[in-house]
């Protein structure tokens, strides 16, 4: 029991600092002045870029991967789940050396195209999406596994076209898993910082996302990296009441 | 319409066969153990399942020659009341049976008049806002087949229909499914494992073991004549098999018992009914021809009878009542004398 306890102090203790030692007199100017506030419109901006690129590309991912169509399926879900896995700083490399300017596929864009990513806003986009998508697909892969073939068999019989059963039957009977996996999804991206430096650098207005001017602050000024660090602490809890049919159950029923 | 299905398919390790015939207005039932193919040849008619080889054929139209032709469940005319009924949880018992008519592209009014005609003919109006969760077994089953009857197919599958419902319920859902499958012009094929549904339900079953038809027939003709152990067995009766020679029957596996057909020769399967057998302690002198010895292996209660399992050549099981068994002082290992007359051994050939 004491080992239990103590795990969960230390998982408290540096939360409730954060609390403590925020500057509640100065907190008010700090978040509103330009800087914060270019900073959390970026980082809502790319945050849901990414959820929305996640959840087109990702749900059929899901679906794909949950229905068993490809081949390889296993080695497929592993390979969807390595960036969850990545030190980010890792992602951000592995993505400049694909997207870069020099990179496998950003070569050929710049060369031909003149398209550029890193040390953009879609490169903060393409970044976070790396990163954060895993976290929409196996959680809703799971749901599409546990929705039983029959339901989309019994649609077929009565006449539905493939499209039909997807957004009438198969959608709407995800759609608990669909929303827990959008929301990590966001909370994860919202919080990107190593893959989101890596490639695309520190520009505030650009590429500044919270974390990353958070990471700045600390090392002009302390009180400004304590605030933002609230703000963010703050949409976590947000996140975690609004899943918590989810996970703040003892047990399902 | 008929249906001529002509076919195999396989999933996983396991492979179908088939070679049948369904006809308009005619109930049939596909009988056979778990395992024996029955969901996979109504996955197949439903388009769910695609062929090996072979070909399905709906009156003049050819909805599956593998492996060019595949006509999609979507485009088969095909009403399916799954096991379970596979309701959309999500969704109202209206909007489940509108589902099936929206899809074919019927307006959202035409769709809901289709739906209420479909509950009123099956009673169930009063259910229309509820949803699946809010629902019996036994209205959930109505509710299905009124799902699948709003499209207006031209088939109607059913599988396992009363297999999700308690032992009450399905006694009275099974006379109501029999009036309105009766009352349904196509073709209609059913799955089922229990035989008392094929009996009361069908004109005609279709037997399937081990992923091929290995009887079919009406339901008189199974009970007379089953082909194979498993049909015996749900029918009640001992089945025999051998080699007929006049008059004489070698049974397969030891035994020889007397039959009233002088004339046949050959492969035979002979039918002995439980009742028709009597068990003695002692050696029997009467006009039964046929006497033999063995052993009692099991004692088996059955409504207001006892079946008496008994081992030797050939084994048989032998009903008696209550009283008789008080009388024989009969337990599993008991050494029984078993006797059955001549005339009550029907043979017939293989």
């Amino acid at each position: 029991m004491i080992p239990g306890l103590v795990a969960l102090i230390f998982l408290l203790v540096p939360l409730i600092a954060l609390i403590a030692q925020t500057p509640w007199e100065s907190f008010p100017k700090i978040i509103s002045s330009p800087e914060a506030l270019e900073a959390l419109r970026l980082s809502l901006l790319t945050s849901l870029a990414a959820t929305a690129l996640a959840a087109i590309f990702g749900i059929p991912m899901a679906w794909l991967l949950a229905r068993e169509v490809l081949p390889f399926t296993g080695l497929l879900r592993a390979l969807v789940i390595v960036p969850l896995l990545l030190p980010p700083v890792v992602s951000g490399v592995a993505l400049l050396e694909a997207l870069g300017r020099r990179g496998l596929i950003g070569g050929f864009l710049y060369d031909n195209f003149d398209i550029t990513f890193p040390f953009t806003t879609v490169g903060v986009v393409i970044a976070t999406t790396f990163v954060a998508m895993p976290f929409l697909i196996i959680t809703l892969e799971g749901g599409f596994r546990s929705l039983h073939q029959r339901y989309e068999d019994a649609a077929a019989t009565l006449g539905a076209s493939p499209k039909r059963i997807f957004f009438r039957v198969t959608m709407p009977m995800v759609a608990p898993a669909a929303i827990a996996g959008l929301v990590l999804c966001w909370a994860r991206a919202l919080g990107e910082f190593g893959a989101t430096i890596t490639f695309a650098g520190n520009f505030p207005g650009v590429t500044q996302t919270m974390p990353l001017a958070v990471y700045t602050a600390l090392e002009s000024d302390r009180s400004v990296a304590i605030a933002l660090s609230l703000v963010l602490l703050v949409v976590s809890v947000g996140v975690l009441v609004a899943l918590r049919g989810r996970y703040l159950q003892t047990r399902a029923s | 319409m008929k249906i001529v299905a002509n076919f195999t398919a396989s999933r996983g390790i396991f492979n179908l066969d088939i070679d049948t015939t369904f006809s308009a207005g005619t109930v049939t039932a596909v009988l056979g153990p778990n395992g024996s193919g029955k969901s996979t040849l109504l996955r197949a008619l439903a388009g769910l399942q695609t062929l090996d080889s072979g070909e399905i054929v709906f009156g003049e139209r050819v909805v599956d020659a593998a492996p060019s032709v595949h006509v999609s469940p979507q485009d088969r005319s095909v009403g399916v009341v799954f096991q379970d009924y596979s309701l959309f949880p999500h969704l109202s018992v209206l909007e489940n049976i509108a589902f099936g008519p929206r899809s074919l592209g019927a307006s959202k009014k035409n769709a809901q008049i289709e739906s209420e005609a479909q509950m009123n003919s099956l009673g169930i109006t009063e259910l229309a806002d509820r949803k699946p969760s809010q629902i019996s077994g036994g209205q959930a089953q109505r509710v299905a087949l009124a799902r699948a009857l709003a499209t207006r197919p031209e088939i109607l599958l059913l599988d396992e229909p009363l297999a999700a419902l308690d032992a009450q319920t399905r006694e009275s859902v099974r006379t109501e499914l029999d009036g309105q499958i009766k009352a349904f012009a196509g073709c209609v094929i059913f799955v089922t494992h229990d035989p008392f549904d094929a009996m009361l339900l069908a004109d005609r079953v279709i037997v399937l073991e081990n992923g091929v038809i290995t009887q079919e027939g009406t339901p008189g003709e199974l009970a007379a004549r089953p082909a194979t152990e498993y049909v015996a067995t749900l029918m009640g009766v001992n089945l025999l098999r051998g080699r007929a020679q006049e008059g004489v029957l070698h049974v397969d596996g030891g035994g020889v018992l007397q039959i009233p057909e002088r004339s046949l020769e050959g492969e035979v399967l002979a039918v002995l009914r439980p009742e028709a057998i009597t068990l003695h302690l002692n050696k029997p002198e009467g006009s039964a021809r046929n006497v033999w010895e063995g052993t009692v292996t099991g004692l088996a209660p059955m409504h207001d009878r006892i079946r008496v399992s008994v081992q030797a050549s050939p084994s048989v099981v032998a009903t008696i009542t209550h009283a008789a068994l008080t009388d024989l002082n009969l337990a599993v290992g008991t050494s029984i004398w078993v006797s059955a007359k001549t005339l009550n051994i029907e043979a017939f050939p293989k």
